[in-house]
């Protein structure tokens, strides 16, 4: 069952990439693979910063919790194409499809023939996993998520994410409500194709009644990609970019910068079940199983 | 008991993956891609009007060689005419251009008018296609194994303010390959 678990965690992670690497990737040359993939780094970074917490309040004395959080990030329309960088006597007089949208591409017409530009996967939203635990101590908690090294093909996937969350509320007395903050950082990589990080820091509040659990919360939050793959060349494409088999390094930072968290979860007995909406730059929708001791 | 929940949560988790994985997974068994083709031609000489016919197949892509064991389907999308070079700039002439299938039947032919070959350098001449001539050529193409085309070209009438002139035009066609994965 373990295993079920990383598999299925890595088609998402990883079958993307990969195929990517081979195909999506493939025909962008460093000046357009920006445009392109940008929204599907984004779309990594909310994803990896998203499920933190699903209360504000942290077990002043020892707590500890399994959790398994699922996401549907919404992909915006104006993610889903992008003006990309033509060479002299092209003009983009409309844009094209980004790695979520759709999946016939334009092809730009100037003095050199068809300049065609790849499509994407036509995407409005997209699943995302996560497993985790929290172990809680005196207001400050720690979370781990962490996948152990995994061989796909002849890649090596890691991934691990920490958190580390503090209540404040602790120190006011008397106060109605719980609050705490956070920060967050998630490391995923597979050798010699992604390098991604993810960051955020978040302030949180909740209400708890009985075993219905309000909460909300503000994140700041960044996440960068960087890719390595092989552009296949052709040498008869009217942008001399294109022309030439070589391996593009290409560092993409994502467009997650800011979100608001929303949501409410009931406690029953040992299970927590929540769900929250993020409003940001690709909205997501989480919810959450927990064990919760 | 605490066992029987935590292989309760396992299983739950576990048909939620397989459930919402399906769904994005099936985006990527597919790959459409945009396959140009060009072909080039030159008049010169003294000639008031010339014909000729050349073959061209898809196999001269490097997108089509790439993924050729795993094309599902191909289209065409649309054609130009573009010119390369010309001397001197005021030569002009009628232009039509036929494509044909291996067995030389006409899959569409399009006649340009009396054109000057100067006014597209820059900007190509897209073709006006008709949704039946579309067709015509798919039908064709719905066969995977017809990937080669002969390419009929017509200059007539053509006037020039030299008697020596050249003329390097190109025919692109635009094709769209849908790929399984």
């Amino acid at each position: 069952m373990r295993k079920c678990f990383y598999v299925l965690i890595l088609l998402l992670l990883i079958a993307k990439p990969s195929f990517s690497q081979q195909d999506q990737f493939a025909s962008f040359a460093e000046n357009n693979i920006n445009g392109y993939a940008q929204p599907f780094v984004t779309s990594l970074g909310v994803g990896l910063n998203s499920g933190g917490f699903y209360t504000a309040y942290v077990p002043r004395l020892f707590g500890f919790s399994i959790s398994f959080r699922a996401m549907y990030i919404l992909i915006p329309d104006n993610q889903k194409t992008f003006t990309p960088t033509l060479p002299a006597g092209y003009t983009a007089n409309e844009p094209t499809a980004t790695f979520w949208g759709s999946k016939i591409g334009t092809a730009y017409t100037g003095p050199n023939g068809y300049l065609p530009i790849t499509g994407g996967i036509n995407k409005s939203g997209v699943p995302f996993y996560m497993p985790q635990i929290t172990g809680s101590l005196l207001g400050t908690e720690v979370l781990i998520r962490y996948l152990p090294q995994l061989k796909v093909g002849d890649k090596n996937l890691n991934y691990f994410g920490i958190g580390i969350r503090h209540s404040i509320s602790q120190y006011i007395p008397l106060i109605p409500l719980d609050l705490a903050v956070q920060v967050l950082y998630n490391k995923l990589s597979v050798t010699d194709l992604i390098d991604a990080n993810s960051f955020a820091v978040n302030g949180e509040v909740s209400k708890t009644l009985g075993m219905f659990t309000a909460y909300g919360g503000i994140q700041y939050e960044s996440s960068k990609f960087d890719l390595t793959y092989t552009l296949n060349g052709d040498p008869s494409s009217p942008d001399p970019s294109l022309r030439q088999t070589r391996v593009i390094n290409a560092s993409i930072k994502g467009k997650d910068n800011f979100r608001v968290i929303l949501g409410a979860s009931v406690k029953l007995v040992v299970f927590v079940f929540n769900v929250d909406y993020n409003i940001c730059s690709q909205s997501v929708l989480t919810g959450g199983i927990s064990l919760d001791f | 008991m605490k066992k029987y929940l935590l292989k309760s949560f396992t299983v739950l988790i576990a048909l939620t993956l397989f459930s919402l994985n399906g769904c994005i997974l099936d985006s990527f068994n597919s790959f459409t891609q945009n396959i140009p083709i060009t072909e080039k031609f030159i008049i010169n000489n003294n000639l008031t009007s010339t014909t000729f016919t050349q073959e061209v197949s898809l196999d001269s892509s490097s997108i089509y060689q790439n993924y050729q064991d795993k094309i599902e389907s191909i289209k065409l999308l649309r054609a130009e005419y573009r010119t390369v070079s010309v001397t001197p700039s005021d030569l002009s002439g009628n232009i039509e251009f036929t494509l044909a299938g291996n067995n030389h039947n006409t899959l569409f032919y399009i006649s340009l008018g009396k054109l000057t070959p100067a006014n597209f350098q820059k900007t190509p001449l897209e073709f006006s296609l008709t949704g039946s001539q579309i067709e015509k050529v798919n039908s064709y193409l719905s066969m995977l194994s017809n990937k080669t085309f002969f390419v009929t070209i017509s200059v007539t009438n053509i006037q020039s303010s030299t008697p020596n002139y050249e003329l390097i035009g190109a025919v692109d066609v635009l094709f769209e390959m849908e790929t399984k994965l």
